[in-house]
């Protein structure tokens, strides 16, 4: 009987396996983080954020207090793009294009959602197509709000 | 000599273990009554019933299951063996008593388990034999608690499986887990390649790339030159 359980341990986890080797050639677990940087008298730093503050306070400079606004995770498929909504109307699209062993390419958008009369219209605030190495955060920002900035971090597995 | 008397050594006297004198006396006795007559009839009747009767044979089998619920009944932990129905024999009217199981009076709640042991369908010995009821025995015996034979199995195998699926779920979250955010999944040079770039006309791009041991990033600054 345990024998048999082994077996079944086994079997499940070399088809796991094999369903994952071809599931990475096919989706990519894409983890998107949104930051608030603001002035603020009394600093304040996420704990979540905690460990990074001072790669934070380098790339936006004069800014001491980080927010974390989103931290998602989500598998998305080749050629499709996920959608992850931020602060005041904006947002952050990612398109996986190809996956390797150890990385992968992707498209990342910042966009930012204007009223036009009765239609609400996404603009393309910043397009950037890059190869980055699996299990990395590459950090961007700098999209200006009513108080601080806006800035992300967006990592593939 | 009265019956009462008589009474009391009329089974010495149908075994033959009365002394001459007692057994004169009790012959007188019986010459003049009657109704102890009949009585010492019945006895040697059925006497020589007894005697010519030969129990049927019991199985090994039959010893191995008596023991082991006889055992079970002597620890509390199974109900006793019962012999429904004793053995019949031509020329003995059954009483209630005879009909008495052997070891217990009550019969258990459950239903039981009865198994039948059919007695050998001829015996050779005399006509009363000859035609006898077939014999049969009745043995109940109440399943034993807490003995189950691979009812283990199964809590083993609902452990597995429920190990396997936490197993799955944890390989899936592990899976799905985001990298922890700390400066060594931070990327830097060795790990990104820009291939394309396009931005608001209203901003302008810093890219931050450094050397090879700096953080990559890209930041914008609003053009202060577009108004």
């Amino acid at each position: 009987m345990i024998l048999a359980v082994a077996a079944l341990l086994t079997l499940s986890g070399a088809t796991r396996a094999a369903t994952e080797t071809a599931d990475s050639r096919q989706s990519l677990n894409v983890t998107i983080i949104g930051i608030h940087a603001t002035k603020e008298a009394k600093p304040f730093i996420d704990p979540a954020l905690k460990a990074i503050s001072a790669e934070l306070r380098k790339r936006a400079v004069g800014y001491n207090s980080f927010r974390l606004l989103v931290n998602l995770t989500r598998t998305v498929a080749i050629g499709k793009t996920w959608e992850c909504p931020m602060k005041e109307d904006y947002a952050r699209q990612v398109q996986p294009i190809k996956s390797e062993a150890d990385k992968a390419t992707i498209r990342l958008l910042w966009i930012r959602y204007v009223v036009s009369g009765r239609k609400r219209k996404a603009q393309e605030k910043e397009k950037l197509t890059l190869s980055i190495r699996k299990g990395k955060y590459f950090l961007s920002g700098g999209w200006k709000l009513k108080k601080g900035v806006l800035l992300g971090a967006i990592a593939v597995q | 000599m009265d019956c009462d008397e008589a009474k009391q050594m009329l089974a010495g006297y149908a075994d033959g273990e009365l002394s001459s004198l007692e057994n004169e006396g009790l012959a007188a006795h019986l010459e003049q009554c009657g109704r102890c007559r009949q009585i010492v009839h019945d006895q040697q009747r059925i006497q020589h019933v007894l005697d010519s009767y030969e129990l049927p044979p019991v199985q090994d089998s039959d010893w191995n299951n008596i023991g082991k619920a006889l055992k079970a009944e002597l620890e509390g932990k199974g109900e006793p063996v019962q012999l429904k129905t004793r053995p019949r024999i031509e020329g003995l009217d059954p009483t209630p008593e005879t009909q008495r199981p052997i070891v217990s009076a009550e019969p258990p709640p459950p239903v039981p388990i009865v198994r039948e042991v059919p007695a050998p369908a001829a015996r050779p010995r005399g006509a009363a034999a000859a035609a006898r009821t077939p014999a049969m025995t009745l043995i109940t015996v109440r399943p034993r608690k807490g003995r189950q034979p691979f009812r283990w199995m199964a809590h083993v195998a609902g452990a597995a499986a429920a190990a396997l699926v936490v197993a799955m779920g944890l390989a899936t979250l592990w899976t799905r887990a985001a990298p922890p955010l700390a400066p060594n999944t931070l990327a830097r040079q060795d790990d990104v390649a820009i291939m394309e770039l396009e931005t608001d006309a209203d901003y302008s791009v810093i890219l931050y790339t450094g050397d090879t041991n700096d953080v990559v990033a890209i930041w914008v600054e609003p053009d202060e030159s577009s108004g």
